[in-house]
């Protein structure tokens, strides 16, 4: 049996491409599956950080493709997980330096190993993305709803359909529902009407997500953390179930609650 | 099979008949040689190596197309049961006799139905094997490009010119490169480097859109291939920036999907897109841009100076509409409204369509209760 793997790319920097692929892999490895996340940002490598597993790093993806170690040599384990592995990028090293066909061939190795490989593609759409995105069975698609931020995804969905002939899913991040419900911002129909690909799911916005990327914990690793129910959403639609979307324009509970006492 | 004349002289001319080691050497230059078959007997003392990878595929083209006029016929039989009361459902062959037009098989259907057996599916091309093919056709010689790096194919390419350039000396070929998406840069590397070998790119064969765009955009002469080998689209007019009389006697080109941001569309023809514009993508046309669908990017209707062009849509909120010299912006965000590209789906809204008119472009809306819905286009039909 091989395992799928999946690309997680944006166009746009900074839009949660690095967390959402963490938390994605801690999620699945939760729900019972074999995961193996690569880190294909050469030079900028994030990763390990927001996994928590940078001291444990000895080689790197450019050492497997080289030769200098094996493949399992280069593997990080997470403690944390059941079957959790990091493959880590150099940190010394530049973009060009992986090619292309490297990758596809490391994939090959991880599929045999993984039920799920996870790319953490670099930002832009150069040489970098284009590495990410050979190896790959299926690509999602990270965005904020900012203008900038869909505008480059729009472009990334445009080369991805172009050059690759994949169809992308889309996962929302930082979703506001606030400021959605006030008008001031662009909803989930909104932005899936100029994107217009297949939703994955809504990641709603929580100052505490920074707190635990910052700490080395992904929240799928944390109780406490209710944004987890999303990436738990995501990871289950990923797997091929079919989970009803989170309807985040109600107030909720406590908003009802408290428009009720507030009358 | 189908090539049994071959209508360029160049090849044949270097190889006459009596000379078989002449053949032999021009068998070692290009990897595929589709020889008439008078010829390839006379060249069996010095065999044509890759002849053999020609007859399976002729063999299945033929098989292939017996089977289908076995299907077709056998819903003919005359003991076919009817449908209801003396109405049955008609048979493929009973269609195709009174269609005006050769039906077009969806991509999925095989291969055999073809009659090119020697052109290669687009999708399937050479990807593992070699850099670059040569291969020899009917209409002369076609060079094929593999999915290597780009580098590797232009490196490629010169070396086996090199060896090989004093045949094709003063020829023109053709570049065959399958679904490869090709930028105009490179496809300028390509016909510098056969310009070095004094030869001339006569023609891009493709089968991706965006290679065909970037072959116009450079003005060479290109065809757009389906995915079944029958021809799109051709840009024979080498220059598409001199449309002799712009946009009036175009066709249409039909784009079915979303034209995203960075996608650029330019056509002489008038464009007809199936789909959204999202703002970022351009479309350039030098007759008229009809949009079923919402039309957020940035329009370009009679290009080459046609005022006569318009721009229709279901929902027309351009970045920007130009038609012919005149330009107008999308509307700006007013103070406290939410800023621009903030796209609410607004529900009562009617197709509209921008026309050039005294120095202007007017904007107006289909209106149901106007006579024709629109009363400028009656007035400007008049005035014509």
């Amino acid at each position: 049996m091989t395992g799928t793997v999946i690309t997680v790319t944006s166009g746009k920097g900074g839009v949660g491409k690095t967390t959402t692929t963490a938390n994605l892999c801690a999620t699945l490895t939760r729900l019972g599956q074999r995961v193996i996340a690569v880190d294909a940002d050469i030079g900028l490598r994030n990763l390990d950080l927001v996994m928590g597993l940078e001291n444990r790093i000895l080689y790197d993806s450019i050492d497997v493709a080289e030769g200098r170690c094996t493949l399992q040599q280069a593997l990080v384990r997470d403690p944390r997980a059941e079957f959790l592995y990091l493959l880590p990028a150099a940190q010394t090293r530049d973009k060009h330096e992986i090619s292309a066909d490297q990758l596809c061939t490391i994939c090959k190795q991880l599929v045999n190993l993984a039920d799920y490989v996870l790319i953490d593609s670099p930002a832009g759409i150069e040489h970098g993305f284009a590495a990410a995105i050979a190896p790959s069975d299926r690509v999602l698609i990270v965005t904020t709803s900012d203008v900038s931020a869909l505008r480059d995804a729009d472009k990334v969905i445009y080369l991805l359909e172009r050059d690759w002939q994949r169809q992308p899913g889309l996962v929302i991040n930082r979703f506001n529902p606030r400021l959605v419900n006030s008008g001031e911002m662009r909803g989930i129909d909104d932005v899936l009407d100029i994107l217009a690909i297949d939703l994955m799911g809504v990641v709603p916005e929580d100052e505490r997500l920074m707190l635990s990327t910052d700490r080395g914990t992904p929240a799928a690793f944390d109780q406490r953390m209710h944004v987890r129910r999303a990436y738990e959403n995501i990871a289950l639609r990923v797997m091929g179930h079919n989970v009803p979307l989170t309807d985040y324009h109600r107030p909720g509970l406590w908003g009802w609650l408290a428009r009720w006492f507030g009358k | 099979m189908s090539e049994t004349a071959r209508s360029d002289p160049r090849i044949h001319s270097v190889a006459p008949a009596g000379e078989p080691a002449f053949q032999s050497r021009i068998a070692d230059l290009l990897d595929d040689v589709t020889v008439p078959a008078a010829s390839s007997a006379e060249g069996a003392a010095a065999p044509l190596p890759p002849a053999g990878e020609e007859t399976p595929l002729a063999m299945n083209g033929a098989a292939g197309r017996g089977a289908v006029q076995e299907t077709a016929e056998g819903g003919m039989l005359p003991g076919e049961p009817l449908m209801g009361a003396g109405r049955r459902l008609l048979t493929a062959a009973e269609m195709t006799s009174f269609l005006p037009y050769k039906p077009v098989d969806p991509p999925s259907e095989p291969e055999a139905e073809t009659p090119k057996a020697s052109l290669p599916p687009a999708g399937k091309l050479p990807g593992t094997e070699q850099v670059i093919n040569l291969r020899g056709r009917s209409d002369g010689v076609v060079i094929e490009v593999g999915r290597q790096p780009w580098p590797e194919i232009l490196s490629g390419l010169t070396e086996r010119l090199n060896q090989s350039a004093s045949f094709f000396y003063h020829s023109s070929v053709a570049l065959d490169t399958g679904t490869r998406p090709i930028t105009e840069g490179e496809l300028s590397q390509v016909a510098r480097v056969l310009s070095e070998h004094a030869m001339t790119l006569g023609l891009v064969r493709t089968a991706s859109e965006r290679t065909f765009q970037a072959a116009l955009a450079i003005g060479m002469a290109a065809t757009l291939e389906a995915p079944d080998g029958s021809t799109m689209a051709e840009a024979s007019r080498a220059g598409s920036n001199l449309a002799p009389k712009p946009g009036e006697e175009a066709g249409y080109f039909v784009f079915r999907g979303y034209l995203r941001s960075g996608h650029r569309l330019q056509r002489t023809e008038h464009i007809l897109v199936l789909g959204d514009i999202n703002p970022g993508a351009e479309v350039i046309s030098d007759g008229d841009v009809m949009v079923w669908g919402r039309l957020r990017g940035v329009v370009h209707a009679g290009a080459q100076g046609n005022r006569r062009a318009l721009v229709a849509a279901l929902d027309l909120e351009p970045t920007q509409l130009r038609i012919a010299d005149l330009f107008v912006q999308g509307a700006d965000p007013k103070p406290g409204q939410p800023g621009r590209f903030f796209w609410r789906r607004s529900q009562h809204k009617r197709p509209e369509i921008a026309r050039w008119i005294q120095g202007q472009i007017v904007v107006e809306e289909w209106d149901v209760s106007r006579p024709g819905g629109l009363t400028s286009l009656h007035r400007q039909a008049g005035r014509s």
